[in-house]
């Protein structure tokens, strides 16, 4: 019995062994890992991020790829657990020997991964909001993690900053699910924002993962009557506090993260009509004439249109790596790493256009984003493109 | 007549009944006594269908089948060691409870004037949850419970439990009269003589077998089983 | 905003009740802890969504529809693994594992067949809100409130007016007693789960209606634990009062003290019920069954 499980175990070391060899001897294709959320509530996202990845991808590849070589991309899943993505991220530099890694915009996950990252020393361009991402603490920056949308921080202030200057309100509240580093991290800033420039946020309001009733919490948000709520939580879960919100008579014009402008939000809200006057932040406009080219490009390879924000992550995130790859000369991690900090001036389709890190935070410098409304008619209009 | 044929009952490596035959016959009292452990509520259970058995079990010459509401619906009725009444019912609903086989709304209104002209304590506590009952009342209710499916056979098992002589002196005279209203009955007993006495055949059950059988008055006068069972009588 | 909060709390706890209420149906009879029963309220939530949404049925009707389906499977379970478990002799141990194995593995199913994502209902149903005075109270949670009435209306007439609940209470006494008296205990045990599965459906359907229907929509039968033991295992009206009294205390405790502490403040309770009043808040000592 134990023989037999003996010489099992040696015939699958051996295979894993060839297979290893497999890879590694294609030394002509350059391999760059991506990690996603294929499966589970935000599965639309991370299926349209590989898309969009392996359009780059392809048109690098097609115009004879970076260095004279072939890109290779390799997509796993990592199962909604930051477990799986640190797991999925071994398996990337040790088994398929990835030189670069792109994903994910799940901040739980990536702040799993970046220790490790630290130890394996192959970069991480991530979406990944939450600062403590690519800056742990104050003065220290993760070596091998970048961020290429503007960070919670400035996603949270630029929403507080449209509130007041631009909405004219004087009162907030913050509903926040303390278990996602991506709302904590969005409020905590738009919180200190608000307060700090004339404001008063009333109620801040923390809820424990997984709940699904906030009428308790918002009975008592709509007791302190303010101007808006801010509700930086993913899109299933802030579409039932609208709806709850609403069942409840409070009237306050509601805020939100870059996760609400997908179908799944206005779902979850119950209808249009629900949604209708919620602003929320997005990197990219989709009916920008400077995108025209590529969604129709995007539609024609998949035959579906582009519905999420995630699309522009992986294409965008390719264009990067491929420039920090002409740049290093050399397709090793180190040296890419060393361009990825340096990036400049990098054309992508986000924002106003192009991107620029800064070497100190691994954040972009001076990234722009949009603010939309939800119109009663189920579209979303932009209102304002804001800096920082 | 209930007829018994090599019927064995197993616990997994405990063998509580071997090869046992009896009979009852029809319209009298049989008493079947035994010490701790001989093996007689498994006997009592096998009959109801409540226990697996191998061998035979019939009842006025039909096999029984194994399965306990058809077993009731042939007319045999078992009151449980420890009378086992609903303590979560009312005394009223325990007896329709008992009635659960012919659910009928006259039967089970001349039944249970039946049981209450028996045991008239009954009526009196109709509407009281059976748990707040005493020792002697719960026994009454146990058997009043045990008459209402109409048995012609009642098989009952250690009614003087926990009552006192002269309690158990008036329940067995309440057998006797359910008895002579027609009802078969197989009476299993720790107090001996007493069920002796009114039973007209008793057998005698030791490590699962049948070891002794006769009528009330041969094994009363019987010396072994005056010195392995009657010893202790009235000490209950 | 003290009287919103207690509407607000009154309205989880209708829910509570009733998936108590279910819980403890099959607690009583078989001495088990049941969580099959979450299967059934996500199955009854995902039923009357699919029969909604693609045979494009009024909501009602999905939900009728869905409470038979739960009930028969919560039947088909019972068939499945507590009969067979049960003729082998097997402890309740094992049933208790067979049915945390049905629960993950209904979830299990429902989270790759819904790609984990949260869905609501095609037609508005019970939506809105209307006012008493400063009261919001939206009509789904009025909605549930009057159904979870009428159920244990129906309920209470079933165990106490007709021969399967006679039947049913019988059995939750003694298994052995109530086969004596000619009861078909197989048959009983299955309309026990059938009675328990429809109320998991009502409830998984209810719940999907009022937030949105999501694979771990099930997870609401510990609620249900809760509540049974709060109000005394195998104490339907305690199961009732728990249901209603943890409802309360969640949202009160979520208003007016932190509500991300609010889990760990109910589970703190139930340790304190378990301490001071092991039979529940409802139950009375055991009584000897003899
Ligand atoms: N469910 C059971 N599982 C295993 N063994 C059992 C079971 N029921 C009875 N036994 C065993 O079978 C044997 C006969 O038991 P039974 O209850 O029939 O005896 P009894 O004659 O009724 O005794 P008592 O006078 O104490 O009631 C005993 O050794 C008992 O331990
Ligand atoms: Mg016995």
């Amino acid at each position: 019995m134990l023989r037999r499980a003996a010489s099992i175990l040696a015939i699958s070391a051996l295979v894993l062994l060839v297979a290893g060899m497999g890879i590694s001897a294609q030394a002509d294709v350059i391999v760059i890992g991506e990690i996603a959320a294929l499966t589970g509530p935000t599965a639309q996202q991370g299926l349209q991020e590989r898309n969009g990845a392996v359009l780059a991808v392809e048109e690098i590849n097609a115009a004879g790829g970076v260095l004279g070589k072939q890109i290779k991309l390799i997509t796993y899943d990592f199962k909604g657990q930051p477990a799986e993505g640190v797991s999925v991220y071994r398996k990337l530099v040790q088994q398929d020997k990835a030189v670069v890694i792109v994903g994910t915009n799940f901040s739980n996950v990536n702040l799993a991964m970046a220790p490790v990252a630290e130890q394996l020393k192959v970069p991480v361009l991530s979406n990944a909001m939450e600062p403590a991402v690519t800056t742990p603490e104050p003065g220290k920056v993760n070596k091998y993690h970048f961020l290429a949308q503007p960070s919670s921080i400035e996603q949270g202030a630029i929403v507080a900053r449209y509130a007041l200057d631009e909405l004219k309100f004087k009162t907030a509240a913050c509903l926040v699910n303390k278990g996602n580093s991506f709302a904590t991290s969005q409020a905590e800033a738009f919180r200190d924002y608000f307060n700090a420039n004339g404001g008063k946020v009333l109620d801040y309001i923390e809820v424990p993962a997984g709940a699904v009733d906030f009428k308790a919490q918002l009975t008592k948000i709509k007791a302190s009557n303010p101007d808006c709520i801010y509700i930086p939580q993913y899109a299933q879960e802030a579409g039932l506090q609208v709806k709850q919100a609403r069942e409840l008579g409070i009237t306050a014009v509601v805020l939100g993260a870059n996760t609400l402008g997908v179908p799944p939000f206005v779902e979850a809200a119950g209808s249009n009509a629900i949604v209708a006057g919620t602003y929320f932040i997005n990197n990219v406009h989709f009916g920008d004439p400077r995108l025209a080219d590529f969604m129709a490009r995007y539609e024609k390879r998949y035959g579906e249109p582009v519905i999420t924000t995630n699309v522009f992550f992986g294409y965008d995130n390719v264009y990067i790596i491929k420039a920090a790859i002409e740049k290093a000369g050399v397709a090793e991690p180190e040296a890419i790493r060393t361009a990825l900090e340096n990036t400049k001036d990098v054309k992508i389709l986000q924002g106003a256009g192009t991107i620029t890190l800064d070497p100190n935070t691994h954040r972009p410098v001076d990234m722009p984003a949009w603010i939309f409304k939800w119109e009663a008619d189920g579209t979303t209009v932009p209102m304002t493109l804001m800096y920082p | 007549m209930l007829e018994l044929k090599k019927v064995n009952v197993r616990y997994g490596a405990i063998q509580a009944l071997k090869d046992v035959n009896l009979r009852v016959e029809r319209q009298t009292i049989v008493a079947l006594i035994g010490a701790n452990g001989a093996g007689k509520s498994s006997l009592l259970n096998a009959v109801s269908g409540i226990v697996p058995y191998t061998g035979e079990i019939s009842w006025n010459g039909k096999l029984l089948p194994h399965h306990p509401p058809a077993i009731v619906r042939a007319g045999v009725a078992q009151v449980p060691e420890g009378r086992q009444v609903f303590s979560n019912l009312t005394v009223y609903e325990n007896l329709l409870a008992g009635a659960y086989v012919n659910w009928s709304k006259q039967r089970i209104e001349k039944n249970i004037e039946r049981v209450f002209s028996l045991f008239p304590r009954l009526k009196e506590r109709a509407s009281q949850s059976a748990g707040t009952m005493s020792g002697g009342e719960r026994q009454m209710l146990a058997i009043g419970r045990g008459l209402m499916s109409e048995p012609s056979l009642l098989l009952i098992d250690e009614p003087s439990l926990g009552l006192s002589p002269i309690l158990t002196t008036e329940v067995l005279a309440l057998i006797q009269q359910v008895n002579e209203q027609g009802v078969t009955v197989l009476l299993v007993e720790q107090n001996a003589r007493k069920s002796l006495e009114i039973a007209h055949r008793g057998y005698v059950l030791q490590n699962g077998k049948v070891v002794m059988e006769g009528t009330g008055r041969e094994l009363l006068n019987d010396p072994a089983i005056q010195e392995a069972y009657l010893g202790v009588s009235g000490c209950a | 905003m003290l009287f919103q909060q207690i509407v607000n709390g009154i309205s989880v706890g209708s829910m509570y009740a009733l998936l108590a209420v279910g819980f403890s149906l099959v607690y009583n009879i078989l001495g088990i802890a049941n969580f099959s029963h979450g299967a059934m309220i996500a199955l009854g939530a995902f039923f009357s969504y699919w029969i909604a949404r693609y045979l494009a049925v009024p909501v009602p009707v999905a939900i009728l529809a869905s409470i038979a389906f739960t009930g028969l499977s919560s039947a088909l379970v019972e068939l499945v693994t507590l009969r067979i478990l049960r003729k082998r002799g097997q402890g309740s141990l094992y049933f208790f594992i067979a049915s945390l194995t049905v629960f993950n593995l209904v979830t299990a199913v429902l989270v790759y067949i819904s790609r984990g994502n949260i869905v609501s209902y095609p037609r508005a149903f019970l939506s809105g809100t209307f006012t008493i005075g400063n009261l919001y109270i939206p009509w789904i949670d009025a909605g549930m409130l009057l159904i979870s009435i009428v159920c244990l209306a129906v309920l209470s007439y079933v165990m106490f007016k007709t021969r399967f609940g006679l039947a049913v209470r019988a059995a939750s006494f003694s298994i052995k007693a109530a086969q004596l008296m000619g009861m078909d205990i197989d048959a009983i045990i299955q309309g026990v789960f059938f009675v328990s599965g429809t109320l998991a459906g009502v409830t998984g359907a209810l719940l999907g209606v009022k937030y949105a229907v999501y694979p771990y929509i099930g997870n609401f039968v510990y609620m249900a634990l809760f509540a049974c033991v709060v109000g005394g295992l195998g104490n339907l009206t305690g199961a009732v009062l728990g249901g209603l009294l943890i409802g309360l205390l969640e949202t009160l405790v979520s208003a007016y003290i932190s509500s991300a502490i609010s889990p760990a403040l109910t589970f703190a309770f139930l340790v304190v019920i378990l301490l001071l009043r092991p039979q529940g808040l409802a139950g009375r000592a055991t009584e000897e069954k003899i």
